[in-house]
């Protein structure tokens, strides 16, 4: 990508209401700085008010007369006299763009500048600067896109063309289009997406000349102002020219206004120097082949480790960026709870835990961990590989194969926990897994509550990884099951124990991890932190729920409340959850411009509401279902599809209501 | 994010090679989605003059996007786009009532359009995120897609192209209907 296209892209990616910042919070610095330097006595800037008094004051505008030609060249002619205010900052302007010399708005934008419907006055006076216009309407673009950065919105496009057409007609009075300058505006726009198409490098089929020709005709054909001509008669004519601009664009594509250097201050000491307004073309060589190497993307991107998860930038010493909104009640929390704010301990974790084999594998491929360690990695992961078939396929693996990583707890045996310093921090997990038994001075420096040493432990555990607590839930186990079997031998106290629940990832698995605590009452400290944050971190997942389609899964209105039976014909769809962003959850490393806290605890509560509201309404269907589709062929495949949309809101509304009650906790404890 | 999104849209789509049209009104919120799904690994195009057609293509997904805009004499040239796509994209702002009209005769002129009577419709409800947005359901009582499209398989869902919302279901929700064509 060259260097003026990676500026286009940072400009033209800002936020909603681009298009109207440009003009206000530009048009006023430029009419200032023409007046300083130009005609200092000017009132007022050519805001969005003044504009359009000028152009309804100009209203022949849009009449084909002569008329905006009179108006057109008093103002040009008597240039910068002073008595023609308002109408002569049009025209500095125009000539300000022409030179480049406008600095307030990088060049790349002169287009979307000029299209703007309040700017129309200077698009007039710009377009009449550039006469004359040649005769060839493909020559009328070059000559636009050789002055100006010719790369905008199509409705300023559009607008520019269209300005265009109107003079051109008046230059040019005796050709095929009369004075039908919205027949030329077609051609022009048709020719501009012939260019955009020809010339995109990914573009996959290009036009053929016959279809651009007959797509134009048949364009110019639904346009009123084609009565004016007699389109049977000019129609060999009209097809010869458009082929002649087909092959030519073909050839060569219009060319890209850049300016290299665009240190626009040397320009604006008022030289009237044209050399910077060199149009460099972009040369395109006719025959391409097209540069669509997919080796450049395959395979690996899955398996290496994304740039943008907390654990590699944590690993590569990056700064973690923020996740969250700082608030008041940051404050509230973390000086009168700090328990919920943050957790910071060394807890023990289920040496079973999956996630240690993907830290391990993270770190193998970087060069700081110890040969041994990866060594023994590598075994662990053949291990996997052998055994892999039993888990590909998220969808069919038993509902043990689930199970089976969470139950490290009612194993007696002790050596199924390692030691792991454990901290809830600012919306993430970082787990040090310890090289040996809980150590002294570790604990010390913990319970100091000094959180700046997270990265020299690092080099104290035998691994290490980061996560983001999206979407991820924390459940206590001791609320689920009862049983006497997590008693230490030691210790009178129940151990606690907590799960970790991160969505399932694009490899399709849910990642459990278990941890266990000296007790209950610190397993549910643990909890509330991290179910504090995922809460306020996790976006409400509105789409999946508001989501409105013509798709038929058994229980649209118009079959269930019909009478008669079952059509056979029907185009049944299977329900399925789709794939939402909590499958990125490990890549959305970043601030999602979440919510407040209040705003967040509201709409969790109307949410949790709603899905309550949707569950009941989907049990009441089901006798409905069963009778309309009962002994028809489509009835388990309905019932299937009925059974999984239960699931679904059955898993959402479970989590949903944790992120809920924790939130509401902790508003309860601000509020005292 | 976006490389995520990228990665995302290779496991939806495998090896399919299908050519997505998005578009919509100016402001819409097109460019803002586009850059989501933007990521370094994703090849982007130089610029060429005229419209802002974005091609992002991930192994064999090409997403096309064209910029539609200007004046209703110029619609007649959008049949330029049409041939061979498989899916159609429309965003609307949700939080501009005033050009829904708008948005909506733009949307059905491409629809109705003979070479677009095997695509499906996906239309984003996009800016959510503000206020006063009118809900997918209302959006879609709007356009009155249900009495209107009657070979299409479409929906709406509603998005918010800043934080990513949406996209990923609108994504999957093609892939999950495109992929038996």
């Amino acid at each position: 990508m060259s260097a003026s296209s990676a500026e286009t892209h940072v400009g033209s990616y800002k936020p909603l209401g681009y298009t109207l910042n440009v003009h206000s919070k530009y048009s006023p610095l430029i009419a200032t700085k023409s007046s300083a330097s130009s005609i200092p006595t000017l009132p007022e800037s050519p805001n969005s008010r003044n504009t359009r008094d000028f152009i309804s004051s100009n209203s022949e505008d849009d009449a084909e007369s002569g008329g905006v030609a009179t108006g057109f060249h008093t103002v040009s002619t008597l240039g910068n006299s002073m008595e023609f205010g308002d109408l002569d900052v049009s025209y500095q302007i125009a000539a300000d763009l022409l030179q480049g010399t406008i600095s307030d708005i990088s060049y790349t934008e002169y287009a979307n500048f000029l299209g703007l419907p309040e700017n129309h006055r200077i698009l007039q006076n710009f377009v009449y600067l550039l006469r004359p216009l040649p005769l060839s309407l493909l020559s009328v673009l070059q000559k636009l896109s050789s002055n100006i950065y010719f790369i905008a919105e199509a409705q300023n496009i559009d607008r520019i063309l269209e300005e265009t057409s109107k003079q051109w007609v008046r230059c040019h009075p005796d050709t095929i289009w009369g004075n039908n300058y919205k027949l030329c505006h077609i051609v022009l726009f048709s020719l501009l997406i012939l260019n955009s198409d020809l010339h995109n490098d990914c573009q996959l089929t290009k036009f053929s000349s016959d279809s651009f020709i007959h797509n134009t005709i048949y364009a110019l054909t639904k346009e009123d102002q084609c009565k004016n001509i007699d389109l049977d008669k000019v129609q060999p004519q009209l097809e010869h020219e458009l082929l002649s601009y087909y092959e030519a664009l073909k050839y060569s594509s219009l060319p890209l206004f850049s300016r290299q250097n665009s240190s626009v201050e040397t320009v604006a000491t008022g030289k009237k120097s044209h050399t910077l307004r060199h149009g460099s073309q972009v040369s395109i060589p006719i025959e391409r082949t097209p540069s669509r190497s997919t080796s450049m993307y395959s395979g690996h991107s899955l398996v290496k480790e994304s740039q943008t998860t907390s654990n590699w930038k944590f690993h590569h010493n990056k700064t973690l960026p923020k996740l969250y909104r700082e608030e008041p009640i940051d404050f509230q929390i973390s000086s009168s709870v700090p328990k919920i704010w943050c957790m910071d301990n060394i807890i023990d974790i289920s040496a079973k835990n999956d996630q240690v084999n993907i830290a391990i594998k993270k770190s193998q491929s970087s060069s700081t961990l110890s040969q041994s360690s990866s060594a023994s990695d590598s075994n662990r992961r053949h291990h996997k590989s052998i055994f892999g078939w039993l888990r590909i396929g998220g969808k069919h693996h038993s509902i043990f194969d689930e199970k089976k990583n969470q139950l490290t707890f009612l194993d007696k045996n002790d050596s199924q926990w390692s030691n792991a310093r454990v901290c809830i921090y600012e919306g993430r997990i970082f787990i040090f897994k310890l090289k040996e038994k809980t150590n002294k001075g570790i604990s010390n420096a913990i319970e100091k509550g000094d959180l700046n040493d997270l990265e020299s432990f690092k080099n104290l555990s035998s691994s290490y990884y980061v996560y983001n607590l999206f979407e991820s839930v924390a459940d206590l186990v001791q609320d689920n099951v009862v049983t006497n079997c997590n008693r230490s031998r030691t210790s009178l106290t129940a151990k606690g124990n907590f799960n970790v629940t991160f969505p399932a990832a694009l490899n399709g698995k849910k990642n459990v991890l278990e941890f266990q605590t000296p007790t209950i009452q610190e397993a549910n400290d643990y909890v509330a932190c991290i179910n504090f944050w995922a809460a306020r971190l996790s976006p409400i997942p509105y789409a999946q729920f508001e989501i409105v389609s013509n798709e038929e899964y058994g229980w649209g209105d118009r079959l269930l409340n019909k009478t008669s039976s079952v059509n056979n014909n029907v185009r049944l769809s299977s329900w399925k959850p789709l794939l939402s962003l909590d499958l990125l959850h490990d890549d959305l490393d970043s601030f999602t411009g979440n919510l407040d806290f209040e705003t967040q605890l509201a709409q969790l509560k109307d949410f949790v509401d709603h899905l309550e509201d949707l569950i009941d309404r989907h049990n009441n269907i089901k006798p409905k279902l069963v009778a309309k589709w009962n002994d028809t062929r489509y009835f388990e495949k309905v019932m299937d599809n009925w059974n999984e949309k239960y699931l679904y809101m059955n898993y959402q509304y479970d989590k949903r209501i944790k992120y809920l009650r924790a939130l509401q906790a902790v508003k309860t404890i601000v509020d005292q | 994010m976006g490389s995520s999104i990228s990665k995302t849209l290779g496991r939806l789509f495998g090896s399919t090679e299908m050519k997505i049209l998005m578009l919509g009104l100016d402001n819409a919120g097109k460019t803002t989605i586009l850059y989501k799904l933007k990521l370094n690994k994703i090849k982007t195009s130089t610029p060429t003059v005229g419209f802002n057609v974005e091609t992002v293509s991930y192994k064999n997904v090409k997403f096309n996007m064209w910029d539609v805009g200007g004046q209703e004499r110029l619609r007649p040239l959008w049949r330029h786009y049409f041939p061979a796509t498989t899916a159609l994209i429309f965003v609307i702002d949700s939080s501009d009532q005033e050009r829904l009209n708008e948005a909506k005769e733009e949307l059905y002129s491409i629809i109705s359009e003979k070479e677009m009577e095997k695509v499906v419709l996906l239309v984003w409800a996009n800016k959510q995120d503000l206020k006063g947005a009118m809900k997918p359901q209302d959006v879609s009582s709007f356009l009155e897609l249900d009495k209107n499209l009657k070979n299409q398989l479409w929906c709406v869902i509603g998005s918010n192209a800043l934080t990513g919302q949406g996209l990923v279901e609108g994504l999957s929700w093609i892939s999950n209907n495109t992929a038996k064509q």
